[in-house]
């Protein structure tokens, strides 16, 4: 059987957890080989013997995984001390070794005492190194975490015209450091957790205490305990075990690699969630319009990120309803089209061999495969797929009488449109609940989509992330929101925080308006 | 239960298929309707348009743009759909944009032909209606139009532009037609629609290859109807001053003579009129107060227009000018007792009470009423020039005899 039960399964894995959370041996070699053993003696398993001290020799043991370790540390500062400097400590009248050791030795920041199997390899496989010395039944843990990894890289996702361009990358100190240099509060409070029983995933919690609402921080925390599953590669498994509602094509977390939206979001009374190993970092709770709002739209003028974001609320109906629109208007609603548009219409129609819903679904459908081949291709093909792109949905396809020369250009409006959007996965939503739409129109005109946008504004006003309702504060309506979400306003007029997500110290800013000097 | 209310809602949408829709490759369009009575039967002369053509860009083929189909019916709708056996697809109706009534028709009375374009779902109430004024509908609709690619297209177009810059037509839609025929306080007009020029050589397509084409088609005169038939036709300054009273003058010319000879010219950029009526012992009394901004357009005689004096002479000139415009159509209207300006309609309004006593003798009371006129009207512009080039031109004459 493939499904066991979630008992089942549980049983096993604390049956092993279980079987490695034996002591240490006070024998070197009977836990070396313990160690060795249970790694399966892979490659980059490290072990090296060597002796401290000289006048009396104690046998010791380096144990380290190659590659997630920074083995500079690792040569200079470690072994070089045990095995060298160890010679002028010995003089001391230090009795116990393992306190002269790190009282004495160890030139690393972190150290830790392990005592079990487990403990042992909890650190050994997060990079850490483990020293082991001959006749004890404990060691050191010390941190040596390090590796290649890729730096810093700029923004691939959601660029911005003016703003800062790092982004988060793989490792998750990294990505920490960057909010902690921008939020310099020691109310910004982080709680580590480890998920993922195989992966041992590192996942951070980060909020402002006393600003992000106790409520959702426990709720998360709760929710974060509860996770059992074996591997926790990407932000997204957080995402799918932690959020409200699991039937809905809208994303009720909020992801991003910016560092700036992550730490103004904390800011606001949100909570992120880093995970190890992805540059995407979550933010909860996450509103309908968290998804139409970019970053830059506080770096621009109030204005000019007004218009831009009246400019995107249009865009998200113009993606999710042209192509339905299209339909029901040429097969139900020929008599609300102005009568020259209408004989343009019938005269491109003339001759297509297709009804107008046949022709718009494909056309629409061809039009998703470019863009899906255009994300997977290398990108030393992917400007072949333009090319064809452009000759399948544009001229040819219209010269040889397929689809009509509007179908084209309102495929192109669409598309145009769904590019609008600053985050990606509301835009995969919009490009799905298009296909429904475009069904609704061919059967029942604009009836049919009609009906269908009061059923998703439904749905969208039933949804939750993590309590707070997804419309807010649209949805249940709230006057001082508004200041944030159709338009932005200045700063100055922005005084609170937004309520529901942030329910105590929701002052943010007292500036006046600024005003020109006096007497001029 | 969710599964059975979701596959109910799933057959809602599959299995209704798309129902009542229709593809814009089966549908024709139909943009005029001509009605006439040929031995008490209606015959009914539908333009349609071929989209292909008229979209085109390079005109390639040598096909009409429009294309004409007569069937001959008992019955309106009957007829419409009789025309299928002609037409190639279903005829499509929400986009007409004109209705022509043969003159012999909308004598006999259009009422009968009312209600089914009422009725019909599929007719919008938007489109104009005209009577062929001396000639059937179906030659109207016959002549091929220059220009604009279709005729009703053109006479469409023809109405809202001489209503709004020459104000001698009324651009009349069903609903306000409904409401005329149906008052007793108002007649109805309806726009008429001429061709001068030779007809059977006016449908070629060689007419309109011509610089002058062979027979053009005018609107240029209003047919008035009592109750739903025609009675006679206005002249064009009758209908201009029907215009003037009913409050219908966007923009028109005007010119007045120049006592001391010659002509000016004005263009009258506003024009308000407010009609007062009431009555007192069954003596009904109009009063239109007119004002109206005009501006100097072309000045053929000898006066300077710097003089202030002379400007409100011509102001002066001008009012007695458009009294008359509209003492004359009143004239007509009382002698042949039939109000075409709703004088009926707005006393029952202001004076529901006397409406009342005065509705069944209306024709009568309409004929003896008294009209008074109060004109208020001022010269604005005097454009890029000040004095006329005739004045200038007098002037170098008397230097040179002096």
């Amino acid at each position: 059987m493939q499904f066991r039960s979630k008992k089942k399964q549980k049983a096993i894995v604390e049956n092993i957890s279980k079987d490695h959370n034996v002591p240490l041996s006070t024998d070197l070699t009977e836990n070396s080989r313990i160690i060795s053993n249970m790694l399966g003696e892979s490659v980059d398993f490290v072990s090296r013997s060597f002796m401290i001290g000289v006048q009396k020799p104690v046998k010791a043991q380096l144990f380290y995984i190659d590659g997630i370790v920074d083995s500079v540390i690792i040569h200079h500062d470690l072994l070089k001390g045990l095995m060298i400097e160890s010679r002028e400590a010995e003089q001391s009248n230090q009795i116990d070794r393992l306190e002269l050791l790190e009282k004495h030795l160890l030139a690393i920041g972190m150290v830790n005492h392990v005592e079990t199997i487990t403990d042992l390899f909890k650190h050994l496989l997060s990079g850490d190194s483990i020293l082991l010395i001959d006749g004890y039944a404990k060691g050191f843990s010390l941190d040596t975490r390090g590796g290649e990894n890729r730096g810093i890289a700029s923004v691939t996702t959601q660029e911005v015209v003016r703003g800062p361009k790092e982004a988060f990358s793989e490792r998750i100190n990294l990505n920490i450091a960057l909010i902690r240099r921008k939020i310099k509060d020691p109310n910004l409070w982080m709680k580590n957790y480890k998920i993922g029983n195989k992966t041992q995933t590192d996942v951070t919690v980060a909020y402002l205490n006393g600003v992000a609402n106790d409520d959702i921080v426990q709720e998360l925390d709760k929710r974060l305990k509860d996770i059992d599953i074996d591997s926790i590669l990407e932000g997204a498994y957080i995402e799918e075990l932690v959020q409200d509602g699991v039937y809905t094509p809208f994303p009720t977390v909020y992801n991003t690699e910016r560092p700036d939206t992550i730490a103004a979001g904390i800011l606001e009374g949100k909570i992120a969630i880093f995970v190890d190993g992805t540059p995407f970092v979550l933010l909860i709770p996450a509103l309908f319009i968290d998804f139409l709002q970019s970053s830059e739209d506080y770096y621009q003028r109030a204005d000019i990120a007004t218009f831009i974001r009246v400019l995107r609320t249009i865009s998200f109906f113009l993606a999710l309803l042209t192509p339905s629109l299209y339909i029901a208007l040429t097969i139900f609603h020929q008599e609300m089209v102005p009568t020259t548009l209408l004989i343009s219409l019938a005269a491109q129609r003339e001759g297509i061999p297709f009804p107008a819903f046949i022709e718009a679904v494909l056309m629409e459908f061809t039009f998703e495969l470019l863009r899906e081949a255009g994300i997977r291709l290398p990108s030393t093909v992917g400007s072949a797929i333009s090319i064809v792109g452009a000759l399948v949905l544009g001229q040819a396809a219209v010269d040889a009488g397929i689809v009509s020369a509007m179908m084209v250009i309102i495929v192109s409006f669409t598309a145009i449109s769904s590019f609008v959007f600053p985050s990606y996965n509301l835009a995969i939503t919009v490009r799905m609940l298009r296909f429904g739409y475009m069904l609704l129109a061919a059967t029942l005109g604009l009836y049919g989509i009609f009906t269908g946008l009061i059923i998703m504004v439904l749905h969208m006003v039933s949804l939750r992330s993590f309590g707070v309702p997804y419309l807010t504060p649209l949805g249940p309506f709230s006057l001082s929101g508004q200041k944030d979400v159709f338009v932005r306003a200045p700063f100055w007029l922005q005084r609170t925080r937004q309520p529901l997500q942030s329910q105590k110290n929701i002052v943010r800013n007292q500036t006046d308006s600024p005003q020109p000097p006096k007497g001029r | 239960m969710k599964g059975f209310i979701i596959s109910l809602s799933l057959s809602l949408i599959l299995l209704s298929g798309c129902w009542s829709g229709r593809e814009l490759a089966d549908i024709l369009i139909g943009v005029a309707l001509g009605i006439d009575l040929v031995d008490d039967q209606y015959q009914v002369t539908l333009q349609v348009l071929d989209p292909a053509e008229v979209a085109a860009n390079e005109g390639t083929s040598t096909r009409s743009t429009i294309t004409n189909y007569t069937v001959t019916a008992d019955t309106l709708f009957e007829a419409i759909r009789q025309l299928t056996v002609t037409t190639p697809r279903k005829v499509f109706l929400s986009h007409l944009r004109l209705l022509v009534y043969g003159e012999e028709l909308a004598r006999e009375g259009i009422g009968d032909t009312l209600d089914f374009l009422l009725r019909d779902h599929e007719i919008r109430s938007d489109f104009v209606i005209t009577v062929a004024k001396g000639l059937s509908a179906k030659d109207v609709l016959g002549i091929m139009s220059p220009l604009e690619k279709t005729l009703a297209e053109k006479v469409y177009t023809s109405i809202e532009s001489s209503e709004r810059n020459w104000a001698s037509t009324q651009r009349v839609e069903l609903d306000e037609l409904m409401d005329s025929i149906l008052s007793n306080g108002k007649e109805a007009v309806l726009t008429g629609v001429s061709v001068r020029g030779d007809i059977e050589k006016g449908k070629e397509q060689s007419s309109v290859e011509r610089t002058s084409p062979l027979a053009l088609v005018y609107v240029d005169s209003l047919g008035v109807l009592k109750h739903d038939q025609l009675i006679g036709w206005l002249t064009r300054e009758e209908s201009q001053g029907l215009n003037f009273v009913v409050d219908n003058v966007q923009n028109t010319v005007e010119h007045i003579d120049w006592p001391e000879g010659g002509t000016i010219t004005l263009e009258l950029i506003r024009n308000q009129t407010k009609m007062d009526v009431s009555a007192k012992d069954d003596q009904v009394k109009v009063k239109l107060s007119v004002s109206t901004i005009a501006n100097i357009g072309d000045v053929a005689a000898n006066v300077s227009i710097r003089d202030l004096e002379t400007l409100s002479e011509i102001e002066k000139h001008l009012g007695d000018k458009l009294k008359d415009l509209m003492q004359s159509t009143i004239d007509v209207a009382q002698k042949e007792q039939i109000d075409i300006f709703g004088f009926g309609d707005q006393l029952r309004r202001q004076d529901p009470k006397a409406w009342t006593a005065l509705e069944k003798n209306w024709p009568e009371a309409f004929a003896n009423a008294e009209i008074s006129y109060d004109m208020l009207i001022e010269i604005r512009q005097s454009g890029m020039v000040t004095d006329p080039f005739d004045r200038e031109f007098q002037k170098k004459l008397d230097e040179k005899k002096n």
